[in-house]
């Protein structure tokens, strides 16, 4: 509780999230300050994915409190500081790409001049045709569609949950990219992924899960200098567990 | 809210239920008022035929089973959209207060209902003439009383019926929904014979079930309350509060289901 507040983009405070009797998330502490990329690595049921609902108020916490974008709740504000890919979502199907994006930019803080260019560079940039209805796109196009939305409007704050489903190398080396260019104008990014090699190249921190609870929270520099990596890293953390 | 009522009209037009809307209504009001303006009633040796106030308050129920089914059809799968599934997580994290999302569908609704009263209106114009829609010829006021009436019931019912969908899912929604309409019908007939037997005391069985089928949307009554409505006479007021009230508790209970998209009972983690 030592750092300065206004530096932290969002804070758990031992979250715990219950799925019937059975507890999915246990006394999550997390948090993300301005800037930086945090990854969040766990095998597939570790709670990667309810730690980011709890995060955005989509399941109801058990105890613990959020403090997301200085709110103690998702409210419409924050949303609006706010970009979100989830793992699976398809975009609405009877709009086109830039329709989509159209949309949801009316409602995100850019002036209609800006948002109108911003989206042209988007569509461009994730390859997207523009005019072609969703309900056309592959698997692929829609991912890179989801993906677009979240960085649209210039957010504070990036959830992206296992953003590299269904990319291609060419675009997940893109990604990485981007992430960086947006890293260094101050935007903080909450990335989780279980492909670890990928967290390494893209992430400055790492917060390893393990059924339901969090195991460490490290820097990805002092991983590689204690451990040789990220993946040697989670191993040993979690190869007695 | 704006740019959500857009994005949902453009869903409805592009989803084609304004074509069916109009396809629909337009077959159903053309047959309908078409074999009422040849029908001819020959009662106790007078012989009389339906004049335009008749005809309309005919189409008038006629256009009921049009509605009801697009309240229905936009309530179960149209409605819910947005909030099903995984779509459900981006649609949370839209910068829009979670209330404006039901007062858009009631608005979007209110869209295609008032477009289903244009094409009876049109329908009556293509057989009657326009010269039978004068003042004198039809009684306007009471014609859009009526109008007013249908779409607020509907709206509550197409708010429950999406909220049904989005808890039990589209199939189990048409049924529960067809049956609660019958068995409030049953209990509506129930409640008044209850209601009319005198040795009925408040503090009884009966009289809390009277008590609290009163509070509920009154439904069983509907039929009659539209008649009322269509004739000019003056509907019970408290029916009128009970379908406003009813109409706020919809868009309540459908504000409640979507601030928590996630159900805490999954098998993912």
């Amino acid at each position: 509780m030592l750092d300065n507040l206004s530096d932290i983009v969002f804070r758990l405070t031992n979250v715990s999230v219950n799925y019937g009797f059975s507890k999915a998330i246990d006394s999550i502490s997390l948090d993300l300050n301005r800037g930086k990329i945090l990854g969040l690595i766990g095998a597939n049921g570790a709670g990667k994915t309810t730690t980011i609902k709890a995060l955005l108020g989509m399941l109801k916490i058990y105890k613990g409190e959020v403090l997301i974008l200085g709110e103690k709740k998702c409210s419409s504000r924050v949303c609006r500081k706010l970009g979100f890919a989830p793992e699976d979502a398809s975009p609405p199907e009877y709009l086109t790409a830039k329709e989509y994006l159209g949309f949801l930019s009316k409602y995100k803080k850019s002036n209609a001049i800006d948002s109108e260019q911003q989206i042209g560079e988007f569509l461009d940039w994730f390859e997207l045709d523009p005019n072609k209805s969703v309900s056309k796109y592959s698997k692929g196009m829609k991912r890179r569609l989801i993906l677009a939305q979240a960085f649209l409007g210039s957010p504070e704050l990036i959830i992206l949950d296992e953003p590299l489903n269904g990319l291609d190398p060419i675009m997940i080396k893109k990604l990485r990219q981007k992430l960086k260019e947006y890293q260094s104008q101050g935007t903080s990014i909450l990335y989780s992924s279980h492909i670890l090699s990928e967290v390494e190249s893209t992430c400055s921190d790492v917060a390893m899960m393990h059924r339901g609870a969090l195991l460490a929270k490290e820097s990805v520099e002092t991983l590689i200098q204690n451990f040789g990596g990220v993946e040697k890293a989670f191993a040993s953390r979690v190869g007695g567990k | 809210m704006w740019p959500l009522f857009i994005e949902n009209c453009r869903y409805i037009l592009r989803s084609r239920m304004i074509l069916l809307v109009l396809l629909f209504s337009t077959l159903v009001h053309y047959s309908g008022l078409k074999l009422v303006s040849h029908l001819t009633l020959y009662i106790q040796n007078s012989v009389t035929v339906l004049g335009p106030a008749e005809m309309l308050t005919v189409s008038l129920y006629l256009q009921l089973f049009t509605a009801l089914s697009i309240a229905a059809v936009y309530g179960i799968w149209m409605a819910p959209y947005a909030h099903k599934g995984e779509r459900s997580l981006l649609t949370h994290v839209l910068p829009v207060e979670k209330i404006k999302f039901p007062i858009c569908y009631s608005f979007c609704c209110g869209l295609i209902l008032m477009i289903n009263e244009l094409v009876l209106l049109a329908v009556f114009w293509s057989i009657k003439g326009a010269q039978t829609f004068s003042f004198s010829e039809l009684p306007w006021n009471n014609l859009i009383n009526a109008f007013a009436f249908q779409t607020l019931c509907l709206e509550v019912l197409m708010l429950f019926l999406a909220l049904g969908s989005l808890v039990l899912g589209h199939v189990a929604t048409v049924f529960l929904g067809a049956s609660s309409l019958f068995i409030m019908q049953i209990l509506g007939a129930m409640s008044s014979l209850v209601k009319n037997s005198p040795e009925t005391p408040f503090f009884s069985l009966k009289g809390l079930f009277v008590f609290l089928f009163e509070k509920l949307p009154p439904v069983g009554n509907f039929l009659f309350d539209f008649h009322r409505v269509v004739k000019g006479e003056n509907i019970l007021g408290s029916h009128l509060i009970l379908w406003c009230s009813w109409l706020v508790v919809a868009h309540l209970l459908f504000w409640v289901k979507i601030r928590y998209p996630s159900k805490n009972r999954s098998t993912e983690a």
